[in-house]
């Protein structure tokens, strides 16, 4: 069980990469946003598409932690 | 934390409320008993909120209805293109569906995105939705065809994506809803009397506002570049 | 927890359809209905805006023509009127000096003939003077007829003279 326990731990360390992702996308955003406000709309649409992308990754490390630890 | 996890595990198994006898017992679970409750109250608020439309003096209800419905078809419109009608009461049946069933948490009833198999019934939904616009559209040839574009090299990982996209689709609504389900269990855990309240407003409002945009607006953009290009 | 049931799917996609048979039918017809109904009116009404301003201009146009004909009418009508009037007065005129010399001529004649008688009487009654002066210078009475005559043959003689 305490190897499972490290092994959900470790699944759940791909927030990490979603977190480094959505926070350079939003930046990003925000500097294209500041330079170009007309296009906000777009902007936002595309942010919010790659945010959704890239929260995949941390939504299925976490599902597996998940998995191995009630199922597993 | 024994104690924690059994309560966990009881929480997000799929309880069965009744089971119709036939063909040998269907079971309802209660996800679905849930569902019916958000279709009432959705069908109900129809009735009342379409009943009086008027072409010439619109009241305060209907200009904030029709304002809403607007905006879903400039979205559909800006999205899929040219055959936008017949998407936009789907998806806003979608909205209205996930949204609800993200936010009735407050009403303290489960909310029925927290079952996988309703997330998963909502992805199979879209997928056919997506393909198949693609192939009414383009025709059997073209829809092939589309699955080769922009280049043949990416021909598998087009068909990968026929199942990666409801696969994505649908873990990513149950997985957000059930991590902030988790989380507001283990709030209550903790600290059973402030603490959720507050942090309900974000999970539950929030989340579930953000999860019910990413769903239908991935479903949307997935179906338009199914179908746009042939402009 | 990850367990799937069919029977749970399938009853959410009944359910997901069946909502979406009954929003499609109440709630987006009907609100789209509405909207494209509005969409209809308006672009109605702003046609027949545009038709009656067009036939607003027509009318105008009409007015003015019609205007400017009344106009030229008047401008006739006064023209034949002082064209009349000015004939009439002439005509006037003119009888009115026909009449005044008519009755100019008539006087010179009636004058002329008064002269004439006048003269006549003068001339009788010098004639009956002359007999009487002749008389009295002859002291006796010439009433017979060589006298008379002799008489009137003088008073030719003075008359041709005069």
């Amino acid at each position: 069980m305490s190897i499972g326990i490290i092994a959900a731990a470790i699944a759940v360390f791909t927030g990490i990469g979603a977190g480094i992702g959505i926070g350079f996308a939003t930046g990003k955003a925000s500097e294209a946003i500041a330079r170009q406000p007309e296009a906000s709309g777009k902007i936002n649409s595309a942010l919010l598409l790659g945010c959704a992308l890239a929260e995949g990754t941390a939504i299925f490390g976490f599902i597996t932690a998940l998995l191995i630890i009630f199922v597993g | 934390m024994d104690a924690f996890k059994e309560t966990l595990l009881e929480e997000l198994g799929t309880r069965t409320v009744f089971t119709i006898p036939l063909l040998g017992g269907i079971p309802v679970a209660e996800s679905v008993v849930v569902s019916w409750i958000i279709m009432a109250a959705l069908m109900i608020a129809t009735l009342l909120l379409t009943r009086r439309l008027s072409v010439r003096s619109p009241g305060k209800v209907q200009v904030a209805l029709e304002s809403a419905v607007e905006f879903l078809n400039g979205f559909v419109k800006t999205n899929i293109g040219r055959h936008w009608r017949p998407f936009a009461p789907y998806l806003g049946t979608v909205a209205l569906y996930i949204a609800l069933s993200n936010l009735i948490g407050i009403f303290g009833l489960t909310p029925p995105t927290k079952d996988i198999n309703v997330t998963a019934a909502l992805a199979l939904m879209s997928m056919v939705l997506i393909y198949g616009a693609q192939f009414r559209y383009n025709g059997l040839l073209g829809g092939l065809k589309k699955f080769a574009e922009p280049m043949p090299l990416l021909l598998p990982i087009n068909l990968m994506e026929v199942v990666i996209r409801p696969l994505a689709l649908c873990m990513r609504l149950f997985g957000n809803i059930l991590g902030a389900f988790i989380i507001m269990e283990m709030l209550k855990f903790v600290a059973p009397v402030v603490l959720p309240a507050i942090f309900s407003i974000y999970f539950d409002l929030f989340d579930g506002v953000i999860q019910t945009v990413v769903f239908v607006f991935l479903t949307t953009l997935f179906t338009g570049e199914g179908i746009k290009e042939e402009e | 927890m990850l367990e799937f049931h069919l029977s749970n799917i399938l009853f959410t996609i009944i359910n997901l359809l069946v909502l979406h048979a009954f929003l499609r039918k109440f709630l987006f017809g009907r609100v789209n209905a509405v909207l494209e109904a509005r969409a209809a009116l308006v672009k109605e009404q702003i046609s027949s805006a545009e038709e009656s301003n067009r036939q607003a201009g027509e009318l105008r146009t009409q007015y003015e023509t019609k205007l400017t004909d009344a106009h030229q009418e008047a401008a006739k009508l006064m023209a034949d009127a002082q064209n009349r009037a000015q004939r009439a007065y002439e005509g006037k005129l003119a009888q009115a000096e026909a009449d005044a010399r008519q009755l100019r001529s008539q006087a010179e004649t009636q004058i002329a003939a008064e002269r004439m008688a006048m003269l006549r009487d003068a001339r009788n009654e010098v004639a009956s003077l002359a007999l009487l002066a002749a008389a009295k210078v002859a002291e006796k009475a010439m009433a017979d007829a060589g006298d008379q005559a002799m008489v009137d043959e003088f008073l030719t003689e003075v008359g041709e003279q005069t």
